[in-house]
């Protein structure tokens, strides 16, 4: 009995020592008899051990038991996706199809971008417009794709000693919450949500500081907690927070509807040429996958059930195309023709189509898709005596060019518009002659 | 309240053996598992080379081991992280000998970085702990070198096992270095310590408490397990 205790007491202090850190303290049978204490040495801490280790750990590594990362993906996202559950929701359907993992690492969104930027992961999914920007301007991605949107919303306690509830200026709410030096929650960690909440700072002409403002250095749900014990405001995307809210949470939305606190997601290729590991195909099967209306529409149900209501919209221009209300335009082909036509949408459509392409006004070069306009004009059958092509746009603005012009252009097309109807696109042509929403074509 | 409700619960998922507590639970094990046998391969012959020969710069070894025995997880994390980036020195040759982040293997490469040192410098103080004489006495009844090494390591078995076990205990319970390298990503790089911090930030306290009730047993356990292993108890 006495033995089994002594045993059991040994093993406890042995765990104790062991799960509180790896503090070199001599256990009771192995007093090292030289000096103890690592922090007495005299030497620097030269980072020389780690680096002579991984060179012989490395080979040894290799041929474990555990898969190596083939027929994964790796995504880079911010907290906000994974914690609401929103990746759970939609991610199994990609695996199933593709047959592969996606392996989600939830960080902020800065730290996502830096991810991206070395090259370790294939696909971005962040909200932070401003740094997405410059992360595809820099030449690190090679696509990017809007997703969907929620939005922030000011949180803090009910008893509200900031007296901001029902305030619609976010910015006028921070004011006063810095005013009254009530506590204030920060992310801290140059994410979406801190990038964000830092812009309306600046907009409400404060530089945040004092012991009633916390830079935590966590995620959402870390910060959420956070605030909630310390009966703090904090700057939340309405997703995690309702999450959040169905857990037990007990801070109340106090401000929102202000423009300013609109949270757009986008998503972003890695550019492959920063490395040969980075698996371009697959991500863009990801892309492509993530911006499909179904998936979309998908979104857009995720968290009713639960809430009643959806934490995100979806947005992506494939869904917007898809969910406009098309005009019911078509195209008239009227004047000095053989045979004056009227087209619906869909017949044009189902024509050959060809594409061109177009400098836009910033000097892009775009491309466009649509119906040889020579060939269009062919089917009604140009009179010889027209000279003028009148392009008739659905607004009423109306634009001439010569048609004889028109008539040899190869290049020169209908475009297809991303919501319905169609636009002229005469690449050779000035900015004039390029027309958007066109119904009806005349000829004189 | 919570901390009743957290063990209830902590209590009931061990005992319905929840498929997601298994599958955290193994991973932490497997990662675990193979660090600490990389770096048994490795900490117990320097131990004992150390606590044995005499060498120019042995020393400075000994000082080095003794800092990496306190170094910070996180460095080792953050250092790990910085060499295996694909735009770090070791990732940007592209080798498939070199783990990418955010994998198993880079969470045992940091973690055998952790967990060498402590075993490295807790056999060489069992092995200097061992009575001198004993090794001139059984060399001088006729044993080979290797022969007289064995006995002293039979003799500091228990500061050997010890080493192990506090090795492990060093690397399960660790998280600074897996959070960084490993990312946390569910099924895959997903461990006891990272799970609990994750389940805490979203607020799921119970599910956070059985983590850390498995991750306490767990070292418990593997204590028994060591001190069963050596044959006798500490107190004989």
């Amino acid at each position: 009995m006495k033995r089994t205790f002594s045993r059991l007491l040994v093993a406890f202090v042995v765990l104790g020592l062991l799960v509180s850190c790896n503090a070199p303290a001599p256990t009771p049978t192995s007093v090292p008899p030289t000096k103890v204490p690592p922090t007495a040495t005299p030497v620097p801490p030269t980072p020389v051990p780690p680096t002579a280790v991984p060179a012989t750990a490395v080979p040894t590594a290799a041929p474990t038991a555990i898969p190596m990362a083939s027929g994964r993906l790796l995504l880079a996202t911010t907290t906000s996706t994974r914690d609401s559950g929103l990746l759970d929701f939609i991610l199994p359907d990609f695996e199933k199809a593709f047959g592969v993992k996606v392996d989600v690492v939830a960080v902020g969104s800065g730290q996502a971008i830096k991810i991206g930027q070395d090259g370790n992961a294939e696909v971005l999914l962040v909200h932070s417009r401003a740094a997405e920007d410059k992360f595809m301007a820099d030449g690190h991605g090679t696509r990017r794709e809007d997703v969907m949107y929620n939005d922030y919303v000011l949180v803090g306690p009910a008893t509200d000693p900031a007296g901001v509830k029902g305030l619609k200026n976010a910015a006028k709410a921070f004011a006063q919450v810095a005013e009254k030096q009530a506590t204030f929650v920060s992310r801290g960690d140059e994410s979406g949500t801190h990038v964000k909440e830092k812009d309306i700072w600046k907009a409400a002409a404060i530089t945040p500081e004092g012991t009633w403002y916390v830079p935590a250095g966590a995620g959402m749900g870390a910060v959420l907690t956070m605030a909630n014990e310390k009966l703090a405001y904090t700057l939340s995307d309405r997703a995690t927070y309702l999450a959040r809210k169905a857990e037990g949470l007990q801070l109340e939305i106090l401000v929102e509807g202000d423009a300013v606190m609109f949270n757009p997601y986008g998503v972003m290729l890695v550019n492959t040429a920063k490395n040969a590991q980075i698996k371009g195909d697959l991500a863009k099967s990801f892309v492509d996958w993530l911006v499909s209306v179904p998936v979309q529409e998908k979104i857009g149900t995720f968290g009713v059930d639960k809430w009643g209501a959806p934490l995100f919209f979806p947005s992506s221009t494939l869904y917007q195309a898809a969910h406009a209300t098309a005009p019911a335009a078509g195209l008239k082909i009227t004047g000095l023709v053989n045979t004056p036509m009227t087209l619906t949408e869909a017949e044009v459509k189902a024509m050959p189509t060809m594409e061109a392409e177009r400098a836009n006004k910033e000097g892009v070069v775009e491309k466009y898709t649509g119906v040889s306009l020579a060939k269009l004009l062919g089917l009604a059958g140009v009179k010889a005596e027209a000279t003028t092509l009148v392009f008739v746009a659905d607004d009423g603005f109306t634009s001439e060019v010569p048609v004889a012009d028109v008539l040899k252009c190869e290049k020169c097309i209908l475009s297809f518009r991303s919501n319905g109807g169609f636009s002229s696109v005469l690449p050779d042509f000035s900015n004039k002659a390029q027309v958007k929403g066109v119904v009806e074509m005349q000829l004189k | 309240m919570e901390i009743w409700q957290g063990l209830a619960k902590a209590v009931e998922l061990i005992m319905n053996g929840d498929q997601a507590l298994g599958t955290i639970v193994a991973l932490s094990l497997k990662v675990s598992g193979i660090a600490l046998l990389f770096s048994t391969m490795l900490g117990i012959p320097l131990g004992i080379m150390l606590g044995f020969s005499r060498f120019i710069g042995r020393r400075l070894v000994i000082a080095l081991l003794y800092t990496g025995m306190g170094f910070p997880p996180v460095v080792v994390g953050l250092f790990v992280y910085m060499l295996i980036s694909r735009s770090g020195p070791l990732g940007r040759l592209g080798s498939p000998l070199i783990p990418s982040l955010f994998t198993p293997e880079a969470m045992i490469i940091a973690q055998t970085i952790i967990s060498f040192p402590l075993i490295a410098g807790f056999t060489m103080a069992a092995v200097m702990g061992v009575d001198p004489q004993l090794r001139q006495q059984v060399m001088a009844l006729g044993a080979t070198r290797w022969q007289g090494a064995w006995t002293v390591l039979a003799e500091a078995r228990v500061g050997v096992l010890v080493s192990i076990v506090a090795g492990f205990g060093s690397v399960i319970s660790e998280i600074g270095a897996v959070q960084m390298v490993g990312g946390n990503i569910e099924n895959y790089t997903r461990v006891l310590t990272t799970a609990i911090v994750l389940e805490t930030n979203k607020g799921r306290f119970s599910l956070a408490m059985a983590l850390g009730v498995v991750l306490l047993a767990l070292s418990f356990v593997a204590n028994v397990v060591m001190l069963r292993l050596q044959g006798r108890t500490l107190d004989e």
